[in-house]
């Protein structure tokens, strides 16, 4: 089996100005303009995912408002001082701020009806990205880990799944390290240590006297099986490190405007590389944003957050859009929780996992729509609720993966890939 | 109404004559049902939460609005603070009275612990392997050289390779007892305790429930497990102080292993089997288990000793640390009703290894964790010992008698499992000797074996042979500081740090030149504060720390399960670190020994030394001079051969 995904922590001491970066493997020079290169990957890209689906989620730590979000409760108590405002669709209104938004919410689905238990945020983080509340018994993957495993073409040399922007990255689990995803920090420079020290002449050189030592000793003194499987990681390391897809790394060669309009911010470049990613190949991208941890001055932080992820959100769904790639390519806004529909006296909403908010586009979701509600004081799902489960029952569904397929854990317990939940009714066309 | 621990009415007693004024307090301070949600704690905990909140804001009036405020107002904000504070004494004095709780006649007593002289030595011990390899038809492994022993034995026992003089004097030393004298002297050296306490304290790390590190402290529980190794602390006495333990984890690191399981009664019980008795009970928590034994009801019997225990931020103005504490007012432990899920069912705790008798339910909780803990210790559980072996055995011979090591059974499969029994069962009875049970195996033919392929058809054969296995992350981490004279400990986080801050407008155009110089820099400066490198072993920002997130395994993954990963690999190839190690620049290792050595083959044999311990052979040295007459240039040549043996399957493999 080959491995091809990892997380990384990054070094800053790694890394080397592009151009560079481009010179040291001899591609700057081979007459192939960055732009077109990729271009030129993305015709393979269907090919090299099976299925041809692809999963960008935006996940947004510390628990988003839904109040100040995508439910907004203008005039009533707890609804607070946010506005609500029309989008494309009539009948659908969302809180100010988010006027970005408006102009794309006939391809999004926002779910008002979103309930779970969990109020802590490391726990209610790994039951939304695995659909499973931790134990020690089993380290339940990730839904990236899931996807790389289920979709990712073996052969192709960057990694299936990638996690943007730091923070905890709920990994591969009992699926093992060849799906953990591989961890970009800093979209705005290349991931670390991808940038070997030498010239490609001499790297390839090392690589051919490294191998050739390593079965004239340890190979061949007791060590033979463990040296075919580190030229096994070996080889896919070089050849991820030599392939010119690494390019899909390098946000710089895009179009000025499209980069503004995604944000001059990682967030906005982050989702401006998830596409990148995602037109090269790669199954699932996670982009992250903290700060949503709004136990003070809600209204404020909120409004500052969405002037960050509106513009990424909406011109992501564009982007891919105007590409071809919205129908085959799940975009997902969530967080680990919502936030208490009573203000606390700190002017902040606390966590709140009675009910909260998720937004979906693409991938065969139907846009333009609302599902389920919540009451008019915020406090209670009023009717559709949806458990962690469904929502993660919905991804499978809209990427063709079985979410009934159990993958066996090192002690031979059978783990499903979602247990229980339902595919959303109403949220694919 | 369900039955409540001791203390419960007492305090409940003291906490409901200032209901009203609570009530009160807490419409004043305008607290919010937001802890409401966490369904698992019990209703006096949302109570001490409203409580807390209401402190908190009363606190923050009185700071920063006090003239703003009405006399009546400063009153109601003060009473809000005293009755936050009367709600912790009434917690403490509950929490100290459950120590004092011992004369409950429904407690099992436990014969004191007996210890008689082993009789298993090491010769015994490789009598019984040889009869069972020759009943397996198994090619026995020749004896290893002196080289190959030292960096096994190192690695193993110390947790880093030799030195290059540590080598030097132990193969020309002409002593017949050498091996067994080194194997005394790393035994009782420091290197010995840290390396054994960072293997148990990833045995913790990588199966915590709890994903929030600062709410463990690790570099505290790794400190607290060298102190015990390095007292050779009997590993019944360790057990019990983790199970039992209580307190912050900065003043008792014990307390680390609770904290880690979130102080939950069914997270405890699944570890505390796991680890302890290498059964996974926890399977049975939701159905009886299909390949064991195990009831469903027993894992909830055992579960039921860890209830009461709690975890909390620790109440004082110090460093913001974690603490384990008795929490009055606890619900009995009930399992859920599977016919009616919105019910569930009180449980009387009850061991599930031998004919243990239920603990009555009016103990208190230190006396159910003290109970539990003798249970598992005692000298007729073998499941204790047991487990402890076949991880002994497992890391010193590259695979366990039980794989995966932590899944023994009943009704599991091992190898050779008669050796186990008969190992463990006098290990037991000679009173759990740690550094004895590692003299035993370590003087065995049988460890000192060389090793051979797990996969080969004559691999897997009943201990014939040692079997390779990957470094864990402290060790491939000592291993790079020692093979490329880099004092990585000392680089205050430079490590793998990202760095992002400084990213943005220097780094980015710095060359891999420019990146020698400052870590160079660094490298200098911590060489000027040797003391700098105790305090960073604390530091979760550690180098060390940073490093094991890279390379840092599970040890209770099977060895052949454990494989490399990208992120490795493009840090052992490319990193400025291991660059900066392998160039032969002014002041480096190769360098300086480029500059001083102008033989190629003497070269060639220090490097082959310093990184894997050994003399290259034939074959290595034939390839390499072509190399070098390949390239054209010496110093090149050079850091490319020292590349490669750094990005070797053998420096990162104990075989």
């Amino acid at each position: 089996m080959e491995k091809t995904i990892v997380k990384v922590g990054m070094n800053h001491e790694g890394v080397v100005s592009r151009r560079g970066f481009v010179q040291t493997l001899g591609l700057g020079a081979a007459g192939v303009a960055v732009g077109g290169f990729t271009d030129l990957m993305a015709v393979h890209a269907d090919e090299i995912r099976k299925k041809n689906m692809a999963c960008i989620v935006l996940w947004m730590a510390g628990g988003p408002s839904q109040m100040e979000t995508f439910d907004p409760k203008p005039g009533t108590g707890n609804g607070g001082e946010t506005k609500a405002i029309q989008t494309n669709v009539s009948g659908i209104e969302i809180a100010g701020g988010w006027e970005a938004m408006a102009p794309v919410m006939d391809k999004v689905a926002v779910i008002r009806s979103m309930s779970n238990k969990e109020g802590n945020h490391q726990r209610a983080s790994y039951q939304m990205h695995t659909g499973y509340a931790p134990t020690s018994t089993v380290k339940h993957p990730g839904f990236g880990s899931i996807a790389a495993a289920e979709l990712g073409d073996p052969k192709f040399d960057l990694p299936h799944a990638v996690s943007i922007g730091g923070g905890p990255v709920f990994g591969a689990g009992m699926l093992g390290v060849a799906y953990e995803p591989f961890l970009v920090a800093d979209p705005l420079r290349l991931p670390e240590n991808v940038t070997p020290p030498v010239a490609a002449p001499r790297f390839s050189r090392r690589l051919g006297l490294l191998n050739r030592l390593d079965q004239a000793g340890f190979g061949s003194n007791g060590g033979y099986d463990r040296v075919l499987e580190h030229q096994s990681i070996y080889r896919q390391t070089a050849g991820m490190v030599l392939s010119p897809r690494i390019n899909a790394f390098d946000i710089e060669s895009e179009d000025a405007k499209l980069r503004a309009a995604y944000g001059q911010n990682a967030f906005g470049q982050g989702c401006l590389l998830a596409r990148r990613l995602v037109e090269t190949g790669v199954t699932f991208v996670e982009v992250r944003l903290g700060g949503w941890d709004t136990h003070d001055d809600n209204f404020n932080r909120v409004k500052k957050l969405a002037g960050t992820v509106a513009p990424a959100f909406s011109t992501l769904i564009q982007d891919l859009s105007s590409r071809g790639m919205l129908d085959r390519t799940l975009v997902v806004w969530m967080g680990e929780f919502g936030r208490t529909p009573k203000i606390n006296p700190k002017g902040g909403r606390d966590h709140f996992p009675r009910v909260f908010n998720v937004a979906l586009a693409g991938g065969g979701v139907k846009g333009g729509q609302v599902i389920g509600s919540s009451s008019a004081d915020g406090t209670e799902v009023k009717e559709n609720p949806v458990a962690a489960t469904d929502l993660l029952t919905s991804f499978c569904h809209s990427m063709k993966i079985d979410p009934k397929k159990e993958n066996m854990s090192p002690i031979g317990r059978p783990i499903k890939i979602v247990d229980g939940g339902s595919v959303v009714k109403g949220l694919f066309a | 109404m369900s039955t409540r621990f001791p203390n419960a009415r007492n305090w409940r007693t003291r906490v409901l004559a200032t209901v009203p004024a609570l009530l009160a307090l807490c419409i004043f301070a305008g607290a919010t049902s937001s802890a409401a949600d966490d369904e698992k704690s019990p209703a006096d905990a949302k109570t001490e939460a409203k409580i807390k909140k209401a402190a908190a804001k009363a606190r923050a009036l009185l700071k920063n609005k006090k003239g703003d405020l009405t006399p009546e107002q400063r009153a109601k904000a003060q009473a809000a603070i005293d009755a936050f504070r009367e709600l912790q004494a009434a917690v403490d004095r509950a929490d100290a009275a459950d120590a004092k709780s011992g004369a409950v006649s429904s407690l099992p007593t436990f014969p004191p612990k007996k210890v008689e002289s082993p009789t298993v030595d090491s010769a015994k011990l490789d009598e019984l392997i040889a009869k069972s390899v020759s009943e397996a038809k198994a090619p026995t492994s020749p004896i290893v050289s002196d080289e190959e022993f030292a960096r096994r034995l190192y690695l193993d026992v110390a947790g880093r390779i030799p030195t290059l003089e540590e080598l030097r004097v132990f193969v020309t030393s002409k002593d017949k007892a050498k091996r067994s004298k080194l194997i005394d002297k790393l035994l009782a050296s420091e290197d010995f305790a840290a390396n054994l306490a960072r293997y148990w304290r990833d045995v913790v790390f990588y199966r915590a429930p709890n994903p929030n590190p600062n709410q463990v402290g690790y570099p505290y529980l790794e400190k607290w497990l060298t102190e015990q190794f390095a007292a050779n602390k009997p590993w019944d006495e360790i057990t019990r102080d983790l199970i039992t333990a209580r307190g912050s984890y900065d003043e008792n690191g014990a307390s680390a292993f609770g904290l880690a399981q979130m102080a939950q009664p069914v997270e405890m019980a699944g570890e505390v089997s796991r680890v302890f008795m290498g059964i996974q009970i926890q399977c049975a928590q939701c159905h009886d288990h299909p390949s064991a034994p195990w009831k469903r009801d027993q894992f909830h019997e055992f579960a039921a000793f860890f209830q009461g225990i709690a975890s909390r931020a620790k109440r004082d103005n110090g460093p913001r640390t974690f603490e384990l504490y008795s929490r009055p007012g606890v619900a009995r432990y009930s399992k859920p009703d599977l016919e009616d899920p919105s019910k569930s069912i009180p449980v009387t705790p009850k061991f599930f290894v031998g004919d243990a008798k239920p603990v009555g339910d009016n103990a208190g909780t230190r006396d159910r964790l003290a109970t539990i803990a003798s249970y598992i210790v005692a000298q007729d559980n073998p499941y204790f010992a047991q487990a402890f072996v076949n991880r002994v055995w497992a890391s010193l011979l590259g695979q366990g008698f039980f794989n995966p090591i932590d899944d023994m059974g009943p009704g599991r499969e091992g190898e050779s499992v008669e050796i186990l029994e008969t190992l463990a069962a006098d290990w037991q009875k000679s009173g759990y000797d740690i550094r004895g049970l590692y003299r035993v195996v370590l003087n065995t033919k049988t460890y000192q074996r060389a090793s051979r392929s797990t996969n080969s058809a004559a691999g897997r054969t009943a201990f014939a042979a040692n079997c390779p296995s990957r470094l864990r992350g402290d060790q491939i981490f000592d291993a790079i500081a020692s093979a490329l004279d880099l004092p990585l400990d000392n680089l205050n986080g430079r490590m793998v740090r990202d760095g992002a801050a400084k990213a943005k407008g220097k780094a980015k155009s710095a060359t891999p030149e420019q990146n020698a110089k400052a870590l160079e820099k660094s490298i200098a400066q911590a060489a000027k504060k040797p003391e700098a490198a105790k305090t960073v072993a604390m530091n979760l920002n550690a180098p060390r720390t940073r490093f094991n997130t890279m390379f840092g395994v599970d040890p209770s993954t099977p060895p052949d399960e454990v494989l490399g990963t990208i992120p490795q690999a493009l840090f052992l190839m490319n990193s400025p670190i291991v660059n900066r190690g392998v160039i032969a620049a002014r002041n480096t290792m190769l360098g300086d020994l480029l500059e001083s050595t102008p033989d190629n083959r003497a070269v060639l044999d220090s490097l082959y030394y310093k990184v894997l311990s050994r003399r290259p052979t034939a074959k290595e040295v034939a390839v390499c001079a072509r190399y070098v007459e390949e390239v054209g240039n010496r110093k090149e040549a050079f850091e490319d051969i020292l590349w490669s043996l750094v990005n070797s399957t053998e420096f990162i493999s104990r075989h």
